[in-house]
């Protein structure tokens, strides 16, 4: 069914919203909560609480992007979830997406520390912004939304190696960017 | 790193704009159909890469068709449908109001439905080949032809090599001879040395062999001749043909015979003339032609119809691929070109085929490096970024590099009109057997090595030689293991 047409549903209140939602998106906002909690019923739980709040928030909410609204909601819940987890239910994988973004940000041992995140959030976003499409779908699928290097590729129909290469070149880069701006020492 | 660090990075990328989180999702759930998974599709896996350059040929053809105002959503439905079997489109799963939105797509030139690329997409038939599993067996690097040089010519195959010997009032060795050497299935028929001419290349007709080459020169001041002769299946030179074009450089890519048993000598002059002659069986030059065509060398040359055409090689560092037609005396009649928007293709050969053109060709992921071996890039980063790699990694990423693909194109449009490929390899040549075949080979990785130190090559590799069969309707007949090797060297 058509994006519009299931906001539409939400609008009306209906509850084949929520299939129609499911049906479509749902394996998508799935692979996004295990990439981040890990395999198993949290993942689960996480999107059946961004199927709630879908249907909480659409009306007056009328998204652009469906996929891109609840991806945001599970996300934002999954990482919640995962703060509250105790240091046993840590997800290597999601830690390790992170580990590769660790260079590019300051420290948090130094002055640089002071600025803030959402000022390091607008440079980010200035940086994705000079990126070509390609790249930039990459760098957010990797970190953002924590895909594998092997789902990348398999979505790019590329080879893992070729993802590598190009995330690699884009920290590079986001670190320089960083440095001009300022923000990294 | 510690957890609050992750947290502080966590909290950086909240803060992302939306419209990239959208654009992100939006494309993992475009190319998944709502679904993200890390299977590949079997049959589609390049269908994406050519995606671009098919859909820009197909916009081609139907933008400035029909544009109407639709009042009943009927009627526009109709009219889509009407649209799409005008234009080849499938419908196949797509719902009405689908059909409906990428009718509207694609008349208001908008594009920006994401059905609207699936379906141009998938107006141009391709293929994923699952090859068989070529293995990484312990095999003796091949080595490439050494000091003679070979050229086949359907049942012919030919051999020459260059002597030398001094010069005593220059005091240092010039070309004396080549001495060629035909061969028929293994025989040895005859030898001929042609003195003093430094030869490029031959091929057999109806007449005998035609032989093309140059004179040899030491000095820039002298003239620089381009040479063709004829060499009965006897071995005796019924003629040779000394001609001073005014060329400075020149380089004959083919000798073809026409259908009137006229010869055509297509070349290349200076690094920017297309030259081509035609001469008639005796050796008499019937017409010439010189046409200016930028900094372009050529590749290959086939025949179409009455004419040919010909792959050009940017001599500027252009990577697209550059197609002309010529008529059977030279003069240009069209030119296609094609590119990915993330792949490089390299067209390896090309052959005329049921009325159809075949390119054999294979495809490296675009780089954003600058400069040169571009091919490569991706390699000579894994190999400095993973030094202590393993031979069965490197392997791995010639692979993960390379894909080889045929592409069958109409003549007459330039259009590809169906794509196969084979992941892991390169598109080797492509021969039209006697029982009315075509045959592809496809070479595939099994060994490779990285040989900083020599200077004519960096990587280096042995490929196992697959071939691939096609009926005279194009239909895929089977895939064969040829037991054959080849050298890679880049």
């Amino acid at each position: 069914m058509d994006d519009g047409k299931i906001i539409e549903l939400f609008f009306e209140r209906s509850e084949q919203a929520i299939e129609e939602l499911s049906g479509k998106y749902g394996p998508l906002c799935l692979r996004l909560a295990e990439n981040i909690l890990g395999n198993g019923s949290d993942a689960e739980e996480c999107v059946n609480d961004a199927y709630l709040g879908v249907w909480n928030s659409v009306p007056p909410a009328r998204p652009d992007s469906l996929p891109g609204y609840v991806s945001r909601i599970v996300r934002n819940l999954a990482v919640k979830r995962y703060r509250s987890n105790s240091a046993a239910k840590r997800n290597r994988s999601y830690d390790s997406s992170l580990d590769e973004l660790g260079d590019c940000f300051p420290s948090g041992d130094s002055v640089e520390d002071e600025i803030g995140a959402s000022e390091l959030s607008r440079a980010l976003d200035r940086f994705l912004g000079g990126l070509d499409r390609r790249s930039r779908i990459i760098f957010v699928r990797r970190y953002w939304h924590s895909d594998s290097v092997g789902d990348i590729a398999a979505m790019f129909r590329t080879g893992k190696h070729n993802v590598s290469v190009i995330l690699s070149r884009t920290r590079r880069k986001l670190k320089k960017y960083l440095k001009e701006e300022g923000v990294l020492q | 790193m510690r957890p609050d660090r992750g947290e502080k990075i966590s909290e950086i990328l909240d803060g992302i704009s939306d419209k990239y989180t959208d654009e992100a999702a939006e494309f993992a759930a475009e190319k998944s159909g709502g679904t993200v998974t890390a299977k590949r599709e079997s049959g589609s896996g390049h269908i994406a890469r050519w995606g671009v350059l098919a859909a820009c040929l197909l916009l081609f053809a139907v933008i400035g068709s029909t544009a109407a105002a639709f009042a009943a959503e009927s009627k526009e439905y109709n009219d889509a449908v009407a649209f799409f079997e005008k234009n080849g489109l499938s419908v196949e799963g797509l719902s009405r109001s689908d059909v409906k939105a990428v009718y509207r797509d694609i008349i208001s030139e908008h594009y920006t439905y994401g059905k609207t690329a699936e379906v141009l997409r998938g107006a141009v038939k391709g293929t994923e080949f699952i090859q068989d599993d070529p293995g990484q067996d312990p095999v003796e690097p091949v080595m490439p032809d050494s000091y003679w040089r070979v050229s086949e010519s359907g049942e012919f195959s030919y051999s020459w090599d260059y002597r030398y010997k001094k010069n005593e009032t220059l005091g240092f060795e010039i070309l004396e001879c080549t001495a060629l050497e035909c061969s028929k299935n293994g025989s040895v028929l005859w030898t001929v040395e042609f003195e003093g001419m430094y030869l490029y290349g031959c091929s057999h007709t109806s007449s005998g062999t035609a032989v093309w080459g140059s004179n040899y020169r030491w000095d820039t001041r002298q003239t620089y001749y381009q040479m063709l002769a004829c060499v009965s299946d006897e071995g005796e030179v019924l003629w040779r043909a000394d001609l001073d074009k005014g060329i400075r450089y020149a380089n004959t890519a083919a000798v073809m015979e026409n259908s009137d048993g006229t010869w055509t000598m297509i070349g290349n002059g200076d690094g920017s003339y297309l030259y081509v002659s035609v001469f008639s069986p005796d050796g008499e030059e019937i017409s010439f032609i010189k046409t200016d065509i930028g900094k372009n060398g050529i590749r290959n040359v086939t025949r179409l119809g009455d004419g040919y055409l010909l792959q050009m090689a940017s001599l500027t560092g252009r990577n697209d691929v550059l197609l002309i037609r010529i008529d059977r005396f030279g003069n240009p009649v069209d030119s296609f070109s094609y590119a990915g928007d993330d792949c490089l293709y390299y067209v390896t050969d090309m052959v005329e085929f049921g009325g159809k053109v075949y390119l054999s060709a294979y495809s490296v992921p675009m780089q954003e490096d600058e400069g040169g071996r571009h091919e490569l890039a991706a390699i000579l980063d894994f190999l400095f970024e993973n030094p202590a790699y393993t031979e069965e990694e490197l392997v791995q990423a010639l692979r993960d590099n390379y894909t080889a693909v045929l592409i069958l194109v109409d003549p007459e449009a330039g259009s590809p009109e169906a794509f196969y490929s084979v992941s892991g390899s390169l598109g080797g040549e492509l021969t039209v057997t006697g029982d009315g075949l075509l045959e592809w080979d496809v070479d595939s990785f099994v060994s490779a090595f990285f040989s900083p130190a020599t200077s004519s090559f960096s990587v280096g590799g042995t490929c196992r030689v697959f071939c691939y069969s096609f009926g005279p309707d194009g239909a895929f007949e089977g895939q064969r293991d040829t037991g054959e090797l080849f050298a890679y060297r880049r």
